[in-house]
């Protein structure tokens, strides 16, 4: 189907009257971020991608868990399933199925976390201009990827205001039927044309080759090369907090008097007190230690745990980096280890 | 220019490994994106020449001292010795490596510092926008005009000062005292320390200031970007981070980060040197300026001191004199309310 | 701000002076009004500000610290380095946007029984003037 730019203002309303609806709006620091957005003027250009990815919007930095009186649950709080994001890019939705598999596979189920997701809509904007940040082919990814969209969103065009809705997923094409109203249907020869785009974008990213670096960081555990891509790593957390993929998190009270409410935070493996024991020990004490940690997890244990590498090539970790920390330079560092 | 001041850069540092007068020089390296500077570590003759010197070079280098002369408690008479390390270090930086060693971080005698001159860093963020939020590919600098050419091939010029950082803008120390080794270069003329945005912010009802800091905080996700970029927030543990007492909730709610950032903020009280790291490092682009700068202005206008280069005297908030100020005391009777 | 509303401030007292006269207030019985709940410390140089914003994160419409003047302290420059701390704090809190009446200093000798009463008196108006504080006040929620 077609969203004419001219619908774009009928299609939103429509959209956000039946469903809470995040798009990416402007940041007055600069930049994006998503928000709930009731009308399309909210909605702003995302290049680069928004600061916070997707993530944020299933998975919050702070979220009440239980109210507590005494040592009784008083209330658990009501999850809204009905989510609509518009405009995330491939990479974003392409990490919510990994983080569909950590907080809902393998038997365990977030409720929390699962109940926003399972009716919830997200639609893709495919990627005409990706940065030199970005790095999604590098790691099977795509500028145009569908995994993890219920409908794919492209640009009719460089430039062109008209954007080509196909669906991905049943939830996808439900959705789109739903809002038919403000669609027009596509010309035979669009999904063809939303190929060469994709194509065209995906030629200007150079693919580099993380293959081997699995079986390397495996047996270089104990290298110094850590140390040496490392250094200037500030241990800031942000690498973690924008990352599409990172959901570590914590859990802690906050009580007054005899009542309280139990929240679950962000949490980053970069931060140094993340492993530190009530003993005083701490398995983790080095920042070496800590980024081996971070790159493994995504590059060595994922792929077994989960037949993932938990990195999308979004590149927001490389441009938050206070240091230019550059997760693409630490792997090929990494590829080098004898 | 900046090639010239590259050029001694290297060449102050090359004798210092080669002599083994220190471990290591801490120093500024190209960046991965091809025109941003970042921290660089040279522990052999090899890395000498990646240190770069440009008006990319912003980080504040002595955040990296703390964790480089931290040692586990040492054995009396079996101590391991403390390294030797150069740190190439702009005026900011080096303020910042004085505070440091007022508070013990590291002896004096254990450092060696290459003083640079500096004509103010360009602000990274200013030029993003001035540029549509596109990416900029290429960057060149010639002292007066700032050329940027984006990944789309435009290319845009801009007056340098109009994309210096706010920061270097007021700056009041832009060369180095107190260096062992200060290289030539040209340097800004000193600022008026920009005490004047503080006084912007006074003239505001409460209602409105908080407005504008409550405005700003909401965007806080409690990464602690800005704490571990600061040079002067090296606490083993936060008192963010302490739960016992739990002062403040660990996550993004609207009290726990306003606590966090006046908290933090306070901390720096005669330490700040206003170089806006925090600033710099914070992901999601909180104007933290606003609020750094009052602590600073207000030790200044109360107590006379702004952190400089000498490494002798204590820090303020340690110290009192008999005299200090005092019109914050609330004496009863004296507004007119009866007795 | 409605008649009815009732402030409750913080009151953290230095064992040896502002308690002390405190005390002689309530011996004497010069009466001040009942909205302070005190915190006794063993001097005003025990004040981690942290003291201040807890107070008002947990609800506090106003804080007050009072501890020896200057020079009589029972430990002899602890409130001369707190008067720094003060100060700046102070000074920060109000460029925030918390109402420069609702956190207040003093020094309050053992002997100053009036002067404690007064001292309350006038913070409390003060802080009820200004009603709830509800900017760094948490709900636990």
């Amino acid at each position: 189907m077609v969203l004419e730019a001219r619908s774009l203002a009928a299609f939103v309303e429509s959209v956000a009257k039946a469903a809470k609806l995040f798009v990416p709006e402007a940041d007055p620091a600069g930049g994006t971020i998503f928000a709930e957005a009731t009308s399309a003027t909210a909605i702003a250009p995302t290049v680069p991608n928004t600061r916070l990815s997707v993530k944020s919007v299933f998975f919050p930095q702070r979220e009440v868990l239980l109210s507590y009186k005494e040592s009784a649950i008083e209330a658990v709080p009501g999850v809204d399933g009905n989510l609509v994001v518009f405009g995330a890019r491939p990479c974003d939705a392409r990490a919510m199925t990994w983080m569909d598999e950590v907080f809902g596979g393998g038997g365990r189920e977030d409720p929390y976390f699962v109940e926003r997701r399972r009716a919830a809509v997200i639609v893709a904007m495919g990627c005409d201009e990706p940065c030199a940040s970005c790095f999604c082919t590098s790691v099977g990814g795509s500028p145009y990827g569908t995994e993890g969209a219920d409908v794919l969103a492209s640009r009719m065009g460089a430039g062109a205001a008209d954007l080509l809705l196909e669906p991905v997923t049943e939830k996808g094409a439900s959705f789109l039927a739903k809002h038919a109203g403000q669609l027009k249907p596509a010309a035979a020869d669009a999904p063809s044309a939303r190929q060469a785009r994709e194509k065209a974008a995906a030629s200007r990213m150079k693919v580099l080759d993380f293959s081997g670096v699995k079986p390397k960081m495996d047996a270089g555990f104990e290298s110094p090369a850590w140390d040496a891509i490392t250094r200037s790593c500030l241990g800031c957390g942000a690498c973690t907090y924008v990352c599409p993929t990172c959901h570590c998190f914590d859990i802690t009270d906050e009580s007054r008097g005899d009542r309280g409410v139990r929240v679950r935070t962000w949490d980053a493996c970069q931060y140094s007190l993340f492993t530190l024991h009530a003993s005083g020990h701490n398995p983790r004490s080095h920042k070496r230690a800590r980024m081996r940690q971070r790159l493994m997890h995504k590059y060595s244990y994922a792929p077994e745990t989960a037949k993932a590498v938990f990195c999308s090539g979004c590149g927001r970790c490389v441009r938050s980096c206070p240091v230019n920390l550059d997760i693409r330079e630490m792997l090929a560092a990494l590829e080098d280890l004898a | 220019m900046s090639a010239a001041i590259r050029d001694a850069i290297r060449a102050a540092a090359r004798p210092l490994l080669a002599e083994g007068k220190v471990s290591l020089i801490v120093g500024y390296e190209r960046g991965s994106n091809g025109y941003r500077c970042r921290p660089s570590f040279a522990a052999r003759a090899g890395d000498i020449d990646r240190l770069e010197w440009d008006s990319t070079c912003s980080n504040n280098l002595a955040v990296f001292l703390p964790g480089l002369f931290q040692r586990p408690p040492q054995k009396k008479g079996q101590e391991t010795p403390l390294p030797r390390i150069a740190f190439v270090a702009k005026a900011c930086d080096l303020r910042s490596i004085v505070a440091l060693v007022k508070e013990l971080q590291a002896p004096r005698g254990n450092l060696v510092l290459i003083g640079v001159p500096c004509t103010g860093m360009v602000d990274e963020r200013t030029v993003r926008e001035a540029v549509g939020g596109a990416e900029v590919a290429s960057f060149a600098d010639d002292g007066k005009a700032v050329v940027v050419r984006t990944a789309a091939g435009a290319e845009h010029r801009f007056e340098r000062e109009a994309v210096v950082q706010h920061a270097c803008r007021c700056c009041q120390f832009p060369v180095p005292q107190g260096a062992d080794v200060t290289v030539e270069g040209p340097a800004r003329t000193p600022g008026d320390n920009g005490d004047g945005l503080v006084k912007d912010i006074e003239k505001l009802p409460p209602a409105e200031r908080w407005a504008r800091f409550s405005a700003e905080m909401s965007r806080c996700i409690r990464c602690y970007a800005c704490r571990q970029a600061c040079p002067t927030c090296y606490c083993k543990e936060c008192f963010a981070e302490q739960n016992n007492p739990a002062w403040i909730g660990v996550g993004a709610e609207q009290t726990d980060v306003s606590i966090f950032h006046i908290v933090r903020i306070f901390h720096q009280a005669g330490r700040c040197v206003e170089c806006d790291a925090c600033l710099r490092a914070c992901p999601m682009g909180i104007d933290l300026r606003t609020w750094t700068k009052k602590i600073a202005a207000d030790v200044r206008a109360l107590y006379g001191f702004t952190p400089d280069f000498d490494p002798t005297g204590k820090p303020p908030l340690v110290t009192f004199k008999e005299d200090d100020a005092q019109e914050f005391i609330t004496e009863p009777g004296a507004q007119g309310h009866g007795g | 701000m409605s008649e009815a509303f009732e402030p409750k401030i913080v009151a953290f007292l230095c064992n040896w002076c502002s308690y002390a006269g405190a005390d002689l207030a309530g011996v004497s019985r010069l009466q001040y009004p009942p909205n302070i709940r005190v915190v006794r410390v063993p001097c005003s140089g025990r004040i981690n500000p942290l003291f201040i914003l807890a107070a008002l994160q947990n609800g506090a419409d106003g804080v007050l610290v009072s501890g020896c003047h200057p020079g009589d302290c029972h430990y002899l420059s602890g409130n001369l380095v707190a008067r720094r701390k003060f100060n700046t704090i102070k000074d920060l809190l109000a460029y925030v946007g918390i109402e420069e009446k609702r956190v207040q200093f003093s020094w309050v000798s053992a002997s100053e029984g009036g002067r404690f009463s007064d001292l309350v008196r006038q913070v409390s108006e003060d802080v009820q003037k200004l009603g709830p504080q509800r900017r760094l006040s948490k709900e636990i929620a």
